[in-house]
């Protein structure tokens, strides 16, 4: 099993959808540059456990729903098997309700619905 | 006969006292007292329930009004945030938008299995209202002002507002 800690290896404070949102701690960010390497990386039937309240403070929908939902939009992987590959880990009881906005995202996300266009770091 | 009718009637009325005289025990004269004893305890009991389920109603009461509070405070800085295009105040809203809408999930998961209907209602607002106002540009240098957004925003909010006060 792998380990994906978002506090500790992407940012404390994730923030904003894309890369020209102003900043490097964007959803696009994390599942380009973190989530989606980690996940090709994982052998058959290995799980990636990803710890999202380690440091974090919160997160916006617009992080969530373009850093998790976004690897089954762009047609990375469906959301079966990202369901089936990933746990999502907390200490803190208050960040159920996160757990719960990612997993529901995944769910809602169309399969290969969108071309990726990286967008560029604002400046 | 007359005579003889009375005769039989203070021979019956003999014949009862009697039976009641041998129908006294050793409780008897603390029947009264046994009966007052349990008349308390029974009103005790009532009044106990009673005042429990009184403080439990108030808990709920001041639980649901904390709600109502934290949700108008979102609204108002909802509102602000997404009637203007992005600005300097940005960075700190946004920061109290995210952590009061944790708290508001924090405080629906605390609300008890007796008031279920409505713990449904606020989980659903939560999520719906988390997905409206920390959506789209959210947090993005390049957010543009969307009046249509922060309308949707207080309807939700007066909607639940109006719910909760009703179910009070």
């Amino acid at each position: 099993m792998k380990t994906l800690n978002i506090g500790k290896d992407f940012s404390v404070d994730p923030i904003g959808r894309f890369r020209s949102d102003g900043d490097k701690r964007s959803g696009e960010a994390f599942r380009e540059d973190f989530l989606k390497p980690t996940l090709q990386s994982l052998a058959q039937n290995e799980i990636l456990e990803i710890i999202i309240d380690d440091g974090v403070e919160s997160y916006g929908s617009s992080f969530l729903s373009e850093g998790f939902a976004g690897m089954v939009k762009y047609g990375y992987i469906t959301k079966e098997e990202l369901l089936k590959k990933i746990e999502i880990k907390y200490t803190n009881e208050d960040f159920e309700f996160f757990k719960k906005k990612i997993l529901e995202y995944i769910a809602a996300a169309k399969y290969n619905s969108k071309v990726y266009v990286p967008t560029q770091p604002y400046v | 006969m007359t005579n003889e009718k009375l005769r039989v009637s203070i021979d019956l009325l003999n014949a009862t006292l009697l039976r009641q005289e041998n129908n006294v025990n050793v409780f008897t004269p603390y029947i009264p007292i046994i009966a007052v004893i349990i008349g308390s305890i029974a009103a005790y009991c009532f009044t106990r329930y009673h005042w429990s389920y009184s403080e439990k109603k108030k808990i709920e009461a001041e639980h649901l009004g904390k709600i109502s509070t934290l949700i108008s405070d979102i609204e108002k800085i909802s509102i602000g945030y997404w009637i203007e295009a992005h600005n300097k105040d940005d960075v700190e809203n946004e920061i109290y938008i995210k952590s009061k809408i944790k708290l508001l999930a924090k405080y629906v998961k605390n609300i008890g299995k007796e008031q279920e209907s409505k713990k449904n209602d606020l989980n659903d607002f939560a999520s719906n209202l988390y997905d409206l106002v920390t959506g789209d540009d959210f947090e993005s240098h390049n957010r543009m002002a969307s009046k249509s957004k922060a309308g949707l925003i207080s309807f939700l909010c007066a909607d639940i507002l109006a719910n909760i006060s009703s179910h009070k």
